[in-house]
């Protein structure tokens, strides 16, 4: 008979409604056996009772329902961004808050390499939060005058570069490209943005970008971070799904030491109609720690980038329309073989019109095609108004709102994407909770840094980067439905609430154990709640150096 | 050596691969690649597909080979470092993507040179489309960047309608040439016109029936005006879509001549960095819809430019 482990906590909280908290939880082959006091639970027989979380809060494990392997692979480069950041291997990288710190830390990095010729690269970088400062060539160049530098921003659209990397790519004042950004006298300022002004670059420097995702390594730290963060279960949101790529998944996934369960999406707007083909056969290879079954479709671009698609009157500052990424007759083609093959289709909408397009194109396939419980849910939604989210409700459709955007680029919207009015409303939480529609929260990791007790923060208090509060009262939710919406809420997305985000009989005894209680302290102080570690499967991680700190 | 880049956009349905397999048909020795935007829009003839491995199609053809990326920079990125390297890379751009915006590549890079962005236009929606709401202004985007619109689903409409489009084109992008894609053979030309051995009518080859295209070539051993052959090949009449050239400049005292691409309202001059031309004088050649030229085809125009 298998053994009974009994974890005895100071408060467990369930997110299940008939028992919202207990004090202990029983677990056998990794699922949770019961959960009550000590007394209620003895009945199940012999057991040891495991108390070293007598002084802790446990949770339902927290659930990423949006984030990218892209994030492991980016730590292998030099992280600059404006925020602290933990890395793999639990140590806090600063935040760095001027563009001397960012040269600094690009200069200790270049004295650490050996081969002269390898371009040191870099990512996390943001220039909005400089206050209209930006980086040039001159700050990189006393990096180094030799050693090709590229610094990739943290909304990835956009970089930054030296001039030793420039007369390698042969970027001069000539160069007939859109996306050279320019000094005064005309001369290329190493600022770069759109498709050929970036291929200059990774050509001859940036080629490591792409391939450092697809390792087991990238696997590992992003399954890393994300237990740092408190998370057991991850959504990766838009994988091409390489055979190569399946392999490095399955292995990973597979060691007992690997801390989180994985879902990987597949990236349908890459793969078309053929990819329903490859999502049956995947779905065959689903562990309890991997899963397939999602498929990813694109539609617009991003805000910030001004590539989002956006209903009138369209972006503050004036700035044409975005682009489509797949437009809405290709999306409902798409949608549809994936629809009708019975899998679940997650929609990246940032702008209005793209979320507009996406619930156009959703109750056309679902007249065709009736289907109960499809759970189609659209990805970072961030600009949808009322109307749109009545009508998600009356489809049926899910929400993931990219709440980080509002403390990370919140200003940026206020001041020349959105203006006051639409920024106010954006990420609309309490919108989703009042009319019903199903939520969860997101980090997009890498773009911003994974962290549901962030993102949660995020959603109660709806604060800026530059401490403007977004919205009124009615626009946040309180820090009980934050909590279940980063647990219950996004397992929900996944389809995967049966297994896991709440403690409760029969589930996978998946938790994450906080140093204090969440419904405790001031609903401002929710992203410094200190996650210990998790449980997952009932096997304990401890994070790395101990309790780590808010992830802001 | 570079690389010729050519870029064929369009909306969705509008006839992308009709015309790239028809490219790809065209018998010219050079070692071509292409790169979709996607394996499901990829529709090569299957006879020209000799095998498929992964994401690399080998076309029978023998000279050329197909990578076919779903991620177009990783893709790119690819390609530089294979050994193969290809004399022709034809993108054919998502049917929603600005195709300017992948050509600048064959402007910015020197391993490329932008041979044409051609944008296939579904005559019988492309007004439709223009006015939809979701995709309007994505279109006048992809009309805006062609160097060359070839226009498909003619004969969906009638003759008043195809006029009307037409007119509709001219207005909306004024200095843009045009075909009507039942000329499909020009497709091959559009990049694989030999100015030694242009191809009459008579040596196309091509499944579909189609109307003949008109050739026109004209040669001289007198040197040429670099100003004035520039004035002269910009008045060309809009019937004619596709010109090149081995030409030796009065102003140029290398031996080598230079060569003339002309595709759509393209035009580039640049050095022939091919085998050494071993015929004297210069020689040009175009292509086009019968009667665009008059009887003494291009000859007025070359005489107009000799010094
Ligand atoms: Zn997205
Ligand atoms: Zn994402």
């Amino acid at each position: 008979m298998s053994s009974t482990t009994i974890f005895a906590a100071r408060k467990i909280l369930t997110m299940n409604h008939s028992r919202p908290a207990a004090t202990h939880v029983a677990v056998r082959d990794g699922r949770i056996l019961g959960v009550g006091s000590l007394e209620e639970l003895e009945g199940w027989g012999p057991h040891q009772v495991d108390d070293r979380f007598a002084s802790k809060v446990l949770m339902p494990g927290l659930v990423e329902g949006h984030a990218h392997v892209l994030e492991g692979g980016f730590w292998d480069f030099t992280y600059v961004g404006y925020h602290d950041r933990r890395s793999p291997d639990g140590t806090l990288q600063p935040g760095l808050t001027s563009i001397d710190a960012v040269v600094e830390r690009l200069r200790a990095a270049e004295a650490a390499m050996t081969d002269p010729n390898a371009p040191l690269l870099a990512w996390g970088f943001d220039p909005i939060l400089f206050g209209g400062q930006r980086m040039t060539c001159r700050d990189l160049d006393r990096v180094s005058a030799t050693r090709p530098v590229a610094v990739l921003h943290a909304s990835v659209h956009l970089m930054n570069v030296n001039s030793a990397l420039m007369t390698r790519a042969g970027i001069t004042a000539a160069t007939p490209v859109t996306g050279i950004a320019r000094f005064p006298d005309g001369e290329p300022n190493g600022e770069l943005q759109e498709f050929a002004a970036m291929y200059l670059a990774y050509k001859v420097a940036g080629g490591e970008f792409f391939t450092a995702p697809g390792t087991e390594r990238a696997v590992w730290r992003f399954g890393r971070v994300a237990q740092l963060a408190g998370v057991t279960t991850v959504a990766d949101l838009y994988n091409d799904l390489s055979d190569e790529m399946v392999g490095n998944l399955t292995a990973v996934t597979a060691d007992p030491a690997f801390p989180v369960r994985v879902v990987s999406a597949l990236n349908g707007s890459g793969h078309g109609v053929d990819g329903v083909e490859k999502l049956r056969r995947l779905v065959a290879r689903n562990t309890d720690k991997l899963r397939f079954g999602i498929v990813k479709l694109m539609t617009d671009g991003s805000i910030q980038g001004f590539s989002a698609r956006l209903k009138w009157p369209g972006y503050y500052n004036g700035a044409p329309n975005g682009i489509w990424n797949t437009g809405p007759e290709e999306l409902r083609s798409i949608l549809a073989a994936y629809h009708k093959a019975g899998f679940q289709a997650h929609i990246h909408v940032n702008g209005d019109e793209a979320s507009e397009a996406a619930l156009e194109v959703i109750a056309s396939v679902l007249t065709e095609t009736p289907r109960p419980d499809h759970r189609h849910t659209l990805q970072h939604c961030q600009m949808a108004d009322e109307a749109q989210f009545r009508s998600m409700a009356s489809l049926g459709v899910c929400v993931n709102l990219f709440a980080n955007h509002i403390f990370y680029w919140g200003d940026a919207h206020y001041a020349l994407t959105m203006g006051p009015d639409r920024a106010n409303r954006m990420d609309a939480v309490g919108t989703a909770k009042r009319l019903g529609v199903p939520f969860a929260v997101h980090s997009d990791a890498p773009i911003t840094p994974i962290g549901p007790l962030f993102s949660a923060w995020c959603a109660v208090n709806r604060r800026t980067s530059g401490g403007r509060v977004l919205g009124g009262e009615a626009d946040r939710i309180t820090v009980e439905d934050a909590l279940r919406a980063i647990t219950l809420g996004a397992a929900y997305t996944l389809r995967m609430d049966h297994e896991i985000g709440s403690i409760e009989v029969g589930k996978r005894a998946d938790f994450t154990v906080l140093d204090v209680d969440p419904t405790e302290v001031a609903p401002e102080a929710l992203k410094d709640v200190p996650v210990w570690g998790t449980v997952l499967g009932g096997t304990v991680f401890q994070a790395p150096g101990g309790p780590g700190g808010g992830n802001a | 050596m570079t690389i010729a880049l050519t870029v064929i956009g369009g909306f969705l349905g509008a006839g992308k691969t009709t015309l790239l397999n028809r490219v790809l048909q065209g018998r010219h020795g050079r070692r071509v690649m292409v790169l979709v935007n996607d394996f499901g829009s990829i529709n090569i003839d299957a006879e020209l597909i000799a095998g498929r491995q992964g994401r690399t199609l080998e076309l029978k053809n023998g000279c050329a080979c197909c990578t076919v990326g779903g991620d177009l920079m990783a893709a790119l990125l690819d390609l530089q470092r294979r050994p193969d390297r290809p004399d022709d890379l034809i993108i054919e751009a998502s049917g929603v993507s600005d195709p300017m915006r992948i050509a600048e590549i064959g402007l910015a890079d020197p391993d490329y040179r932008l041979n044409a962005v051609v944008v296939v236009v579904d005559a019988e929606r492309v007004r439709a489309l223009a006015a939809d709401r979701y995709m309007g202004d994505t279109v006048l985007r992809q009309l805006a960047a062609a160097d060359l619109l070839v226009l498909g689903k003619l004969d969906l409409i009638d003759e008043a309608q195809g006029d009307a489009v037409r007119a509709w084109l001219k207005a909306t992008v004024p200095h843009v040439r045009m075909v009507p894609s039942r000329y499909g053979a020009v497709a091959e030309e559009i990049l694989f016109l030999d100015a030694d051995h242009p191809k009459t009518a008579d040596h196309v080859h091509g499944h579909a029936p189609h109307a003949d295209f008109a050739t026109w070539s004209a040669e001289t051993s007198r040197p040429i005006d670099r100003g004035r052959f520039a004035e002269a090949m910009a008045a060309l009449p809009p019937g004619v879509v596709r010109a090149k050239g081995v030409l030796r400049f009065a102003d140029d005292d290398s031996t080598r001549p230079a060569v003339f691409h002309m595709v759509g309202r393209r035009m580039s001059i640049e050095p022939l960095a091919e085998p050494a031309d071993t015929q004297p004088g210069s020689r040009l050649v175009a292509i086009g819809i019968p009667g665009a030229l008059g009887p003494d085809g291009l000859w007025p125009l070359l005489n107009e430019a000799l010094r």
